[in-house]
């Protein structure tokens, strides 16, 4: 698409509800229009303006979320019931355009008053009509009042999973600018503690060969030796800063944990943070990966409300339970999964392992633990 | 004749300054170490004309020191000799009152004409450091 034709589009229409709504709600306006040109029972001029102040109340509707949401669709839904009186029931169909809206609604009581206004509007139409308020249980209007009263629901459900993942992928972009943050100041910081003192030692010892030349070619010589020798230093710290492991820190990566959760509404809670042992660099860097593997995997698919992590230390052995009380996952999806596979290589590589329990609908505890002192 | 100390923690990078400054005719170097500590315990402190601490160095950074100097005898006077990276330390040396703010990048020229005019009784900032100053 054109970004002209989305710019144009934006302003017409709330772009985060075009996806899943607007087609919806075009052919609805379409067949109301329809409708109302084929009767005959009002004149002309009436049908129009009724149709003007639907469609009014419609495009409040859309875009406010406050009072004035409630005192539209009160508005629209009332006058579609006087068409339905004036016209035909079958225009209480044309109702699906509120309770759509009110999906879209944040607050409970806004959206529990229109559903209310709905089934009000089926039992005045029909009283009026047929002398008996509860006759459209035994007609086809029946299903079509359930489908507008649980429409605004799955508008619900849609629009959350969808803004859960949009949550995710902003929670990671944050993550990923952060830990190359990390890595330009753990860069800066190392050529500064290593290269920058090899070159400082080449800069005076060159200053001081230029010195004695003269003099004392011998020692000039030697300061050269010693140039030369302090020049292949600092190629080699070059190679290590650059291809250097990084260092990740368990406690950055709780820190990490916690604001991740945050934003999904999940508590985390840590415990035993001070039993965490002594721990080689590569050791506590693959046991944080493996951490914010797990995070991770809990924040997008587990649902749970709670996440507990606990560092344990029993006889030799450093365990990290990692349980949430989410709906947990089939271990046969599980093992084909990519981080899982990376995770059991990390664990692997400093000689630990990871389980992994799970049952349907009762939550996941993966378990990382490690050999302590299985270096020596 | 202007007697140095030089306190800076790396062996090569030590004799080869000390080496530089004795190449001087009015300059002479009068006691090195590796520590801060050392510094302190230094039996004759009062000969020395100047202080050239590094800052970055085991038992006792060269800004600890510098105050514990100035503590001692506020006419003590100190150059502290960096690679310079650490934000933060050029306010601290200041807020000190140190006579001089050297980096090691600089021409042994620049650190040579420094020493004296600190000897003499100026204080001397490096002129790089402006330029730094702007990069930082």
């Amino acid at each position: 698409m054109e970004e002209k034709g989305v710019g144009l589009m934006f302003r017409i229409y709330p772009k985060d509800q075009m996806k899943w709504f607007l087609f919806l709600d075009i052919s609805l306006f379409v067949f109301l229009f329809y409708n109302l040109m084929q009767s005959y029972s009002l004149p002309l001029f009436v049908k129009i303006s009724l149709y003007i102040i639907i469609f009014a109340c419609y495009y409040f509707v859309l875009f406010w979320k406050d009072w004035r949401f409630f005192i539209s669709s009160f508005i629209g839904i009332a006058t579609l019931a006087v068409l339905a009186v004036y016209i035909n029931e079958s225009m209480l169909l044309y109702l699906f355009i509120f309770s759509d809206a009110s999906g879209r609604v944040r607050s409970w009581p806004y959206l529990l008053a229109n559903l209310l206004m709905i089934t009000f509007s089926y039992i005045v139409v029909f009283s009026v009509t047929y002398n008996h308020p509860l006759y459209f249980i035994d007609t086809i209007y029946l299903p079509f009042l359930f489908l507008q009263l649980i429409l605004p629901f799955v508008m619900r459900y849609i629009k959350r999973v969808y803004s859960l993942e949009q949550d995710l992928e902003i929670a990671q972009n944050k993550l990923a600018v952060y830990a190359k943050e990390e890595e330009r100041s753990r860069i800066a910081r190392d050529l500064h503690d290593t290269l920058g003192h090899t070159l400082t030692v080449i800069k005076f010892k060159s200053e001081l060969a230029i010195r004695l030349i003269d003099q004392d070619q011998d020692r000039a010589k030697q300061e050269m030796s010693g140039v030369l020798v302090s020049a292949r230093n600092a190629s080699k710290q070059v190679r290590e800063v650059v291809t250097a492991l990084k260092h990740i820190k368990i406690s950055d990566e709780l820190t990490n944990g916690f604001k991740l959760f945050k934003g999904a509404l999940t508590n985390l809670i840590v415990m035993g943070e001070k039993s965490i042992p002594a721990l080689s660099e590569v050791q506590e860097t693959m046991l944080a990966l493996s951490i914010r593997e797990v995070f991770v995997n809990c924040y997008k698919h587990s649902q749970a409300d709670r996440v507990t992590i606990e560092f344990k230390q029993e006889e030799n052995m450093f365990k990290i339970p990692i349980k949430d009380d989410g709906i947990g996952i089939d271990s046969s999806k599980l093992i084909k999964g990519e981080g899982f596979y990376s995770m059991r290589e990390r664990m692997k590589l400093i000689k630990g392992h990871c389980e992994w329990i799970s049952k349907k609908n009762n939550g996941t505890t993966v378990i990382l633990q490690i050999l302590l002192n299985s270096e020596e | 004749m202007i007697h140095v100390l030089i306190a800076e923690d790396q062996t090569i990078l030590r004799e080869a300054l000390s080496s530089l400054l004795n190449l001087e005719d009015d300059i002479s170097v009068a006691a090195k170490v590796g520590t801060g500590g050392e510094v302190l315990n230094f039996p004759y402190l009062n000969t020395v004309h100047l202080f050239l601490l590094d800052i970055e160095m085991p038992d006792g950074n060269g800004l600890e020191v510098a105050e514990k100097l100035k503590a001692i005898n506020k006419d003590f006077k100190i150059a502290l000799l960096t690679t310079f990276s650490r934000s933060g330390y050029i306010e601290k040396a200041m807020e000190i009152g140190v006579e001089g703010y050297l980096l090691k990048d600089e021409p042994i020229e620049n650190i040579t004409k420094a020493i004296r005019r600190i000897a003499a009784g100026e204080k001397v900032i490096s002129s790089m450091l402006g330029r730094l100053f702007i990069l930082a």
